[in-house]
């Protein structure tokens, strides 16, 4: 069981309560797509993906984004359960999706450099740490189930 | 590979970094020391305590060096090669720290730089000046980590 301090839960919560998580989930998916444009291969019914414009404002990836964010959320929710959290949707990203698990590692630290953006100054080191952490975690209760 | 277009916006961000590189590079530091803590582990000779000179200094150096990048973004792997040699064959730093094996994004230093280009520069760290800028430092790691072996 990951160990959180009162610390780390209060900056992690304080930031999550003034994420828009639709505009917040579209952005890091669309990010991930640009900046790293492998990732594309995992969404070739998504329409056109042919530049940042394209993908920025596609339909389907906004509500993706949206839909990856708001799972997000629930571990937020369950910090002191993440891995039970995301059990299912572990095997259903191996034996469904075969996302390699290096992929959620590259969307957490998307997710970071949104919120920085985002947030600016207020994204202090410390929030910065806790939130590296958070979705270290998550990344890993994700590859969990992986066999 | 950068293009054209990616060392433009490359060039561009660099011109808001300009006159902030002692600043933006103790953040990024401070940044990595916080958010990694692994990364102080080769700082052992280092005050590294809040508004730490040596950070101010050793950060103003780092950032520096990728001002030196920028300059040369046709030419990294001749540009940093003293840099390169450092690295090598005496500080030895592994390249976890710095370098993306292919296909991962997440160096610690670049992710806390970018975390600093971020936070100051709100919605100008576009996505796509985030893709240049990302290409660039896998570029300028991938480059510091050449002689390693």
């Amino acid at each position: 069981m990951v160990h959180w301090t009162a610390e780390e839960k209060q900056l992690i919560s304080s930031v999550w309560s003034k994420v828009n998580v639709e505009e917040c989930g579209a952005e890091a998916l669309a990010r991930l797509l640009i900046v790293y444009p492998w990732t594309q291969r995992f969404f070739s019914s998504f329409g056109n993906l042919s530049s940042p414009t394209a993908i920025a404002g596609n339909p389907k990836v906004r509500a993706h984004g949206k839909k990856v964010l708001t799972s997000f959320g629930e571990a937020i929710k369950n910090l002191d359960n993440i891995k039970a959290t995301y059990t299912k949707l572990s095997e259903l990203h191996c034996e469904k999706l075969h996302v390699d698990p290096e992929n959620f590692r590259l969307l957490g630290d998307i997710l970071i450099i949104v919120l920085a953006a985002h947030f600016t100054r207020e994204f202090t080191p410390a929030c910065q740490f806790a939130w590296q952490k958070l979705v270290s975690v998550v990344a890993h209760a994700l590859a969990r189930k992986y066999h | 590979m950068l293009t054209a277009e990616d060392k433009k916006m490359i060039q561009q961000i660099w011109e808001k970094v300009q006159g902030h590189q002692e600043d933006f590079g103790a953040e990024a530091l401070q940044r990595m020391f916080i958010a990694y803590p692994q990364t102080k582990t080769y700082f052992p000779h280092f005050d590294l305590s809040q508004g730490s000179d040596q950070v101010r200094g050793h950060g103003k150096k780092v950032v520096n060096a990728l001002g030196t990048a920028v300059k040369s973004l046709d030419n990294l792997s001749q540009a940093l090669s003293e840099l390169s040699n450092l690295h090598a064959y005496n500080l030895r730093v592994d390249p976890v720290n710095f370098k993306a094996s292919w296909g991962r994004g997440t160096e610690l230093l670049s992710q806390s730089f970018q975390v600093v280009l971020a936070s100051h520069l709100g919605k100008d760290y576009t996505p796509e000046v985030h893709a240049a800028f990302d290409k660039f430092l896998s570029a300028v790691a991938a480059v510091l980590a050449e002689k390693y072996r």
